[in-house]
């Protein structure tokens, strides 16, 4: 009986009107891959760009009084995967600026030709475009599945109402899958035709992307379903479209709005500034005291003050960064929670941590720069005031970053409530099955 | 309403209003489960034995809510299958209803006609026992009344109950061998269709009345 309606349904869906929307929509889809892989083949061809300056900078520092003053960049690079999702995700390009001062610089550079770099956050590419329209045609698909009254009617005389039901929905989720499954591949053809190749790990998050995909458009079908139960099509199509506007727009805006403004009570970088630079400036005024300019003949008494400085204010800095990480982490727990409760934001959610773009991957970035920080202001402390060179003359500088380590290769990861968000979609998708299932029964009677 | 529709009976149930003969509709289309009394198809309670009921029983309303850009060829083909039709039966309906210019075609470009053709077709091809129709041949030519007389003759023939439902009251006496009056919901006036052809229509309007 399945494979009888399944057939029956695609026959029914394989006319022309469906066939140009699911094709416009696979070019369309494909337009944003080829924007996601030149996008990223700019990330890989600017790294280059990036350690070679990064290289001749290191050149031109005559001592490492120099190096430590102005310190050494780090560039993320994102997974290959972040070409699905160029526009959604949180970071689109980001560098820190490592030194031995207080300061902690990760930004986003402004100047030149990034300043008309499109900015994240929206729906112009691989995975916006899945939720923006992809959402909109399979609501529609639902609504469409039941809205034929007099033919479900005439139907159900002949099967009996469940089995037709759930064949119809089943037929619908069947060739969603299959959709996407083929969406899905022509993208991976199109990376393969620019030479970019992905990890296993890579292919395994895109698999969970996929997915998390379907998983969504099965929950917009079943809510299609319920529009198209209704006796007056007119008011199922309201339906569609208030639902559609509400999942993709209003839930997602309120959520990012909410996050914001909890975000409040995160201490502000100025008074972190503040708080640094007074430890700092607190210890620079007792060594101006205690042991004044460093010179060859108080270079032990120096060394005692910056051992000092290396266990305590230094480490009190380091506390500060460590609470504003905790702040920032208990902001992203709350993003992640509120985001599981409808699935367009857990998509969202998700979406943005398997870009590798995502709130994770920024703390990740941020534990790394922090670590390689201590390192570099212990490097700086042993070759400025341990090492033979003298004080004031030129010397050769020895760079700190080892290989790619100022290269942060960020990959695809999951939200941390990844697992509910799934749980709690499959509950959505039965409850509105089942009322749709007895709406529909409703409906049907004249 | 106390009604019992013999074997090989065609029975008319004339009616003004849409909200009893809705209900009635709802009831033998399995949609409605919750009313007073019994209603049994070939001795079969229908609310305790449905799946037996629905095998039995055909019920066929025109109407346009079909999706119109299906072909007609793929609802064939699905009642093909689902019916598991032998190859010489499915030939026969494919002559009859001249699939092969019909096949290609989508619902919204069939005419009514044909359109009803076909769901008559498709609906004898339940090889049910119990027929009921509303209104299917108001607002149609006469030559598709005068096939769907003829239809109806075939299936009391073989032994086939018909329940006709309509408010056309010049119809009834040409489909049915017992017509019924039927006014919200209840049952207030039968006639024989020998006796009802020989009345003219004021005769009939006054028994009525009186009967009500």
């Amino acid at each position: 009986m399945l494979k009888t309606i399944y057939i029956l349904e695609l026959k029914r869906l394989l006319n022309k009107k469906t066939i140009g929307l699911f094709l416009i929509f696979s070019l369309l889809s494909l337009y944003f891959i080829q924007i996601g892989i030149n996008n990223y083949k700019n990330v890989i061809e600017n790294k280059e760009t990036f350690q070679n300056f990064e290289r001749l900078k290191l050149k031109q520092y005559n001592n490492y009084n120099q190096y430590g003053t102005y310190g050494f960049r780090i560039l993320f690079i994102p997974s290959p995967l972040s070409i699905y999702f160029v526009n959604s995700s949180t970071i689109s390009e980001l560098t820190s600026n490592v030194d031995s001062g207080e300061r902690l610089n990760i930004y986003n550079s402004f100047k030149g030709r990034t300043l008309f770099a499109e900015k994240s956050g929206g729906f112009k590419d691989f995975s916006g475009i899945m939720l923006l329209l992809g959402s909109l045609l399979v609501l529609y698909l639902g609504y469409e599945a039941f809205i034929h009254k007099d033919y479900l009617r005439f139907i159900s005389g002949f099967v009996d109402y469940k089995i037709f039901f759930f064949s119809i929905v089943l037929s619908r989720v069947l060739n969603l899958i299959l959709f996407f499954l083929f969406n899905a591949g022509i993208s991976w053809v199109l990376l393969k035709i620019n030479g970019i190749e992905f990890l296993s790990s890579e292919y395994i998050h895109l698999s969970i992307y996929i997915g998390i995909l379907v998983l969504m458009m099965v929950f917009f079908l079943a809510l299609g379903t319920i529009a198209g139960s209704f006796k007056s099509s007119f008011v199922g199509f309201v339906m569609v479209i208030i639902s559609w506007f509400v999942l993709v727009f209003l839930i997602p805006g309120i959520v990012n709005t909410v996050t914001a403004e909890k975000s409040d009570n995160i201490v502000s970088n100025y008074n972190l500034e503040l708080q640094k630079l007074k430890s700092i400036m607190d210890f620079e005024k007792l060594a101006l005291k205690k042991v004044g300019i460093t010179t060859e003949n108080n270079i032990e008494s120096v060394r005692k003050l910056i051992e000092k400085y290396w266990n305590d204010e230094f480490k009190q800095i380091q506390a500060f960064e460590k609470r504003l990480e905790n702040e920032m982490e208990k902001n992203i727990r709350l993003f992640q929670n509120l985001s599981l409760i409808f699935p367009s934001t857990f998509y969202l959610s998700t979406s943005n941590e398997i870009s590798s773009k995502g709130y994770e991957n920024f703390i990740l970035f941020f534990d790394y720069i922090q670590t390689l920080k201590e390192k570099f202001v212990r490097f700086y402390i042993d070759h400025r005031y341990y090492s033979d060179a003298p004080v004031d003359k030129p010397t050769v500088v020895e760079s700190f970053i080892k290989g790619d380590e100022n290269l942060f290769y960020a990959k695809s990861l999951l939200p941390k409530s990844f697992f509910k968000g799934v749980i709690l979609i499959l509950f959505y998708v039965i409850g509105l099955l089942t009322i749709s299932y007895f709406r529909l029964k409703k409906s049907l009677q004249l | 309403m106390n009604l019992h529709i013999e074997e090989g009976e065609a029975y008319v149930l004339l009616s003004s209003g849409d909200t009893a003969v809705n209900h009635l509709i709802n009831i033998f289309s399995g949609m409605e489960r919750d009313f007073k009394g019994t209603v049994d198809i070939d001795g079969i309670n229908i609310l305790k034995g449905w799946n037996e009921c629905s095998k039995n029983i055909v019920c066929l309303s025109p109407g346009s809510q079909w999706p119109l850009d299906m072909k007609v060829g793929n609802i064939i083909s699905f009642f093909r299958r689902r019916m598991d039709i032998c190859e010489d039966e499915f030939e026969e309906l494919y002559i009859k209803l001249n699939m092969e210019t019909i096949s290609q075609k989508r619902i919204s470009e069939v005419d009514e006609v044909e359109w009803r053709k076909i769901l008559f077709a498709l609906a004898k091809l339940k090889k049910s026992k119990n027929y009921i129709f509303r209104d299917f041949v108001k607002g149609m030519p006469l030559d598709f009344n005068l096939e769907f007389k003829k239809n109806i003759q075939l299936l009391k023939k073989s032994g086939c109950s018909i329940l006709y439902i309509s408010d056309d009251v010049f119809v009834a006496p040409e489909i049915g061998d017992r017509i019924g009056f039927m006014k919200k919901g209840k049952l207030l006036l039968e006639l024989k269709a020998a006796k009802m052809k020989k009345m003219r229509l004021k005769e009939l309007y006054f028994q009525f009345l009186v009967e009500r």
